[in-house]
């Protein structure tokens, strides 16, 4: 089946040099073009000052666009947030929670963007309630599944039944790719050891992992409470025996650290993007760490770019580093070298025969 | 997440009301990867050289006005704090602090959406207090700082 891969960059990665104002949103999309990346993805919230007005203008609009054109790119995912604690004394209505995710939608259709990724907690019903809208304006909404959520899951077929029911074409999963893990992150593991753990520890975290790894994680259900569903994957993946060997072998904090976050990750066969192929537009390619050698330490970035050629993707793939939340309590954080290697890391595995 | 950078370190002042001082004040940061709307924001836990400091006794100044108590804090809904924007924290304390150094713990509360967190629930029934393991993202931790009095202050 032929496939279309591009690449793109979530302005996500640029957290750190934003935030200490080493880049600006213009500065983020010439450091995007530059790794040869044809698409952006953007989190208004992020990097919009004053969010949402400046979106409602024609002269923000017209330097989006300039900027979009000057920069040779093409917008590729509007990631969206549904805050419904925003009143003090209750949870938005359904009837409230549609509307925002309507607004949502209607600022990603004026800054170009054609998919929206909408966080894992939204309820399905403001899904549905939205899903006519989305088709008139042309955006996608895409569910991200982000670890501890899995394709092929309970939890995933609640939302199938849905798209199959409604035969919806604007809705959809955008895979982070932070399910296919086949390591616990470097970054993670050396920040644990700055931070003092016991390399007996970091052992038993690591040996824990890779018999997940190889017996198959038990999958995540479809639960309307999260947190519990949550937990109950946690319980099932062995946390609880895991957390008492670290802490018989005398952990301290920064093992329990180490410990807790482990089941923040995830692997998945990369089948499961072939699988459901049908559903996925966009997709994050989630990464903790590319060396100089263009290898990435957690994220199996070569045997899930074969899957998606296999699938016959026709969609981005934009990077989306979290290694900086690792590091930046003792070292500098370099986002733009980091993009760089991973949009080269996947240059390769795309275009490599 | 940006927990290191939740004060900035040279921003400790007093605070003085017909010269005298009637409290101190700090910059912060936000301590999430994004912006958020101001209503999210529901105070900190501070705890200065070993005494803590309710939210009733906190304002936050933000957007060039004036600085809010969080009753009226929680209730602006569509302003926004910006992602890169410093705001000042005001504290209510007789006298306002000693020159030299104090020991700051802090914690930020943002009740943002993240996703999929423990707590989550709990947080729609039933809003931390500051403090109380809730922080601002992925930030539960009460982080500690040792700040050296400025002079001057307003």
């Amino acid at each position: 089946m032929s496939y279309d891969i591009k690449r793109s960059v979530s302005l996500y990665s640029y957290q750190d040099e934003y935030y200490d104002g080493r880049l600006d949103l213009e500065g983020c999309l010439k450091e995007t073009a530059k790794t040869g990346a044809t698409g952006v993805e953007l989190l208004a919230e992020q990097m919009i000052r004053r969010f949402p007005l400046p979106i409602e203008t024609q002269e923000f609009r017209d330097q989006w666009f300039g900027w979009l054109k000057e920069y040779g790119l093409e917008p590729s995912c509007y990631d969206a947030f549904l805050e419904n604690r925003i009143y003090d004394n209750r949870t938005l209505t359904l009837k409230e929670q549609v509307n925002m995710m309507k607004r949502d939608i209607r600022l990603a259709a004026l800054l170009g963007f054609h998919n929206l990724r909408t966080l894992v907690s939204t309820p399905m019903d403001v899904i549905e309630g939205s899903l006519e809208y989305a088709a008139e304006q042309d955006v996608k909404i895409g569910l991200e599944v982000h670890a501890p959520f899995s394709l092929n899951s309970g939890w995933a077929d609640g939302y199938m039944e849905m798209i199959l029911r409604t035969g919806t074409k604007h809705f959809g999963f955008i895979p982070d790719m932070g399910i296919f893990c086949k390591n616990i992150p470097s970054v993670l593991r050396d920040k644990a050891r700055n931070m003092g753990a016991k390399e007996e520890c970091i052992k038993i975290v690591d040996d824990a992992y890779a018999k997940r790894l190889e017996k198959g994680f038990v999958k995540i259900k479809y639960d309307l409470d999260l947190g519990k569903a949550n937990m109950e994957y946690r319980m099932a993946n062995g946390m609880k025996e895991m957390m008492e060997a670290v802490e018989q072998a005398g952990g301290g904090p920064a093992d329990m650290m180490y410990a807790g976050s482990s089941f923040t990750y995830s692997w998945s066969e990369p089948q499961d993007i072939i699988d459901n192929i049908d559903y996925i537009f966009h997709t994050h390619a989630k990464f903790y760490h590319v060396g100089e050698d263009y290898a990435e330490t957690a994220v199996a970035i070569p045997e899930v770019v074969e899957a998606f050629k296999k699938a016959g993707y026709q969609g981005y793939l934009s990077s989306e580093y979290e290694g900086g939340e690792h590091l930046r309590g003792y070292m500098q954080v370099d986002s733009v070298e980091q993009v760089r290697r991973h949009q080269e890391a996947m240059r390769r595995a795309i275009e490599g025969a | 997440m940006f927990d290191q950078y939740l004060i900035r370190k040279d921003s400790l002042q007093n605070v003085y009301e017909d010269g005298k001082a009637v409290g101190f004040k700090f910059a912060v940061r936000i301590a999430d990867y994004r912006g958020c709307f101001l209503s999210l924001h529901n105070g900190y836990y501070i705890n200065c050289d070993g005494v803590e400091y309710p939210r009733e006794v906190q304002k936050f100044e933000i957007n060039g006005k004036a600085p809010r108590d969080f009753e009226e804090i929680k209730t602006c809904v569509w302003e926004h704090w910006n992602y890169d924007d410093e705001g000042f924290v005001y504290v209510t304390k007789e006298g306002g602090l000693a020159p030299g150094k104090h020991t700051i713990g802090l914690q930020q509360s943002i009740l943002a959406q993240y996703g999929y967190m423990p707590w989550d629930e709990e947080w729609l029934k039933n809003p931390p207090v500051p403090g109380s393991g809730a922080g601002a993202g992925k930030t539960a931790a009460i982080c500690t700082f040792e700040l050296e009095l400025q002079e001057g202050g307003c």
